[in-house]
C-alpha cells in the first residue's frame, strides 16, 4: 500500500498527535523485531492507520506505551505503543503485501525497478514465510494472492470501469479489516474495508495517471480521456463520503478523534494534494 | 439533552442511509435513541413538574414520531403499487443483491426505463461501486426528472462528489472548510488594521 491514509495533522490535538506517532513508532519497532531491519523500510501510513483502526475496534486490546529511542531519531526519546495484536497483524499484512508487490514489480516494471525488486525479494520472501506461520497470516496471504491474480487479469483485459478495477484491492481490505470481527460489527466493517480498499486503489491510480498516460501503462482513468482527473476526484470524494457515513455506525473503543480526523479530513486532503501537486513533490515524508 | 438528542438524530438519520446496506443498523440505533429519549421525558414529567412544560415538545410533532413514521411509509409499501419492478425492490430490501441483479440484467435494453436505471444504481451502490451507481442514478433522473426518489438519489451523490461528505452532515470537524487560508489571512490583516486605527500606537 502506498501511504494515502493519514490524519490531517493540523486538526489533531497534541495528545492525539502523540498517540498517532506512538502507534506509528510501535509498528516500525514491531516490523524490525519480527522481520528484521529490511522490514522497517516498508513502514507506511496505511499500516499505521490499520494498526490503529484494528485496535480501536477490538475491545480486548489494551494499548500501553513506553519511552524509547530509535535509530532514525537518535537524539529524542519518543513514546511508543508496545506490541499488541493489532500492531502485529498490521505488520504481517505489510510484509505479505510487500512480497507480492515486489514480485509484481519484477514482472512488469522497468529495468531499474526490476533489479531493485530482485535484490529485495529474498528478504521479503523470508519475512512473508515468517508472517504466514499462523492462521491469520495464512488467511491474509490467501486474500493477497487472490487480489494480485484478479488485478492482473483485469489489467490484461484493459478494464475501463474504475469500480471494477478497484474491486480486488477493495475485497482484500474488506477481508483484512473484518478479520475476527464480532457479529454485530461485521457488516459495517466489511463495507468500511471495501470502501477503504477502493480509496487506496483509486488514489494510487489518480496519483499515477500522468505517468501511466505518458508511458502507456494500464490505468483505469486513462479511458476517461481529458476528464480522467475530474472523474477520479468525483469517485474518490463519493468514497470518502460513504466511509464517513459508515464510520458513524461503528462504535470505536479508542482513538476516536484520530480515526474520525483521518477519514473525514485526511482522506479528502490527500485527494486534493494529489490533484494539486505539480510535478515535484511525491508522497509525504515519514514522521 | 435536547441538543444531544438532536445531534444523534442527525447522525443516524434514515435519509442518510437510504439504500445503504447498513440502513437497518442505523434504523435500529435510531429506535434506541427514540426509546431512550421518550423514557427520559417520561421520567422528567413524573419527577419534576417544572420540566413538564418543555417535555413533550419533540415527542408531539418533532423527531420522535416524525422520523420513524416517514421512514416506514417510504420504505414499506408505497412503491409496490405502481412499480414495474416490485419484486426487484423487495429483493434489494432483503439484501439479496445477486438475485435482484440477475432479474434486472434479464430485462432487454429497449425495456429499460428510469426505474430500471434507478434500481441498477441501487445495486451498484450497495456493492460499493459508487461510480457506476452515480451514473445510473443520473440516467434515471434525466429520463424522469419529476420523480423525487431518483432526484434525491442523484443529488445526494452529486453533493458527495463536490464535498466528500453526505448532505446534512455539519460536524465541527468540517466547519473550517468554507474558509481557505487566504480568507483567514485577509481577515486577520483587516482586524489588525482596524485594531491599529482604533487604538493608535500598538496598544493592541
Amino acid at each position: 500500500m502506498f501511504g494515502y491514509i493519514k490524519p490531517y495533522r493540523p486538526e489533531l490535538r497534541i495528545r492525539e498527535d502523540e498517540e498517532y506517532r506512538a502507534v506509528y513508532c510501535g509498528l516500525c519497532k514491531e516490523l524490525g523485531r519480527s522481520f528484521g531491519l529490511f522490514a522497517r523500510m516498508t513502514l507506511s501510513y496505511d499500516f499505521a492507520f490499520m494498526a490503529m483502526f484494528l485496535s480501536a475496534i477490538d475491545e480486548e486490546i489494551c494499548p500501553s506505551y513506553e519511552k524509547c529511542s530509535c535509530i532514525a531519531h537518535p537524539f529524542r526519546k519518543r513514546c511508543r505503543c508496545c506490541e499488541n495484536g493489532a500492531i502485529s497483524l498490521s505488520a504481517k499484512a505489510a510484509m505479505i503485501l510487500t512480497y507480492y508487490k515486489l514480485k509484481d514489480d519484477i514482472a512488469d516494471k522497468g529495468f531499474g525497478k526490476k533489479i531493485a525488486a530482485a535484490v529485495l525479494l529474498p528478504f521479503a520472501s523470508s519475512a512473508r514465510k515468517k508472517a504466514i506461520s499462523d492462521e491469520n497470516g495464512k488467511y491474509i496471504n490467501e486474500a493477497a494472492k487472490k487480489m494480485m491474480e484478479e488485478q492482473k487479469k483485469l489489467e490484461s483485459e484493459n478494464c475501463d470501469i474504475s469500480d471494477m478495477a478497484a474491486q480486488p484491492t477493495a475485497k482484500f481490505l474488506e477481508k483484512l479489516i473484518s478479520l475476527g470481527a464480532k457479529e454485530e460489527n461485521e457488516r459495517i466493517l466489511q463495507r468500511f474495508g471495501y470502501l477503504l480498499g477502493r480509496y487506496i486503489y483509486l488514489c494510487d491510480a489518480l496519483d499515477d495517471l500522468e505517468d501511466d498516460r505518458r508511458k502507456g501503462n494500464y490505468n483505469p482513468f486513462v479511458f476517461c480521456g481529458e476528464e480522467g482527473t475530474e472523474n477520479a476526484k468525483a469517485v474518490l470524494f463519493m468514497t470518502v463520503a460513504e466511509l464517513s457515513d459508515d464510520l458513524e455506525l461503528l462504535e470505536l473503543k479508542r482513538y476516536n478523534e484520530i480515526i474520525e480526523n483521518t477519514v473525514r479530513l485526511g482522506l479528502k486532503f490527500e485527494v486534493e494534494r494529489i490533484i494539486n501537486k505539480k510535478g515535484g513533490e511525491k508522497n509525504g515524508k515519514s514522521l | 439533552m435536547k441538543k444531544a438528542y438532536r445531534d444523534l438524530v442527525r447522525k443516524y438519520h434514515p435519509d442518510k442511509y437510504v439504500d445503504n446496506p447498513l440502513a437497518d443498523i442505523a434504523a435500529e440505533k435510531m429506535k434506541d435513541i427514540n426509546a431512550a429519549y421518550d423514557q427520559i421525558q417520561k421520567d422528567r414529567k413524573a419527577g419534576k413538574s417544572s420540566y413538564g412544560s418543555t417535555g413533550g415538545y419533540y415527542n408531539a410533532g418533532g423527531y420522535g414520531g416524525g422520523y420513524s413514521g416517514s421512514y416506514n411509509q417510504n420504505y414499506g409499501g408505497s412503491y409496490s403499487g405502481q412499480s414495474r419492478f416490485a419484486d426487484v425492490r423487495r429483493l434489494i430490501q432483503q439484501n439479496r443483491i445477486a438475485e435482484a441483479d440477475e432479474i434486472l440484467d434479464g430485462v432487454p435494453e429497449y425495456n429499460r426505463n428510469a426505474e430500471w436505471y434507478f434500481l441498477k444504481g441501487s445495486i451498484y451502490y450497495r456493492r460499493g461501486w459508487l461510480g457506476e451507481a452515480s451514473r445510473c442514478f443520473q440516467r434515471a433522473y434525466q429520463m424522469e426528472p419529476g420523480n423525487q426518489e431518483y432526484a434525491a438519489a442523484y443529488q445526494r451523490m452529486a453533493y458527495q462528489q463536490q464535498h466528500a461528505s453526505s448532505p446534512g452532515r455539519n460536524t465541527a470537524g468540517t466547519a473550517f472548510y468554507g474558509c481557505d487560508c487566504c480568507d483567514c489571512c485577509t481577515a486577520l490583516m483587516c482586524m489588525d488594521c482596524i485594531g491599529d486605527c482604533l487604538c493608535g500606537n500598538g496598544c493592541c
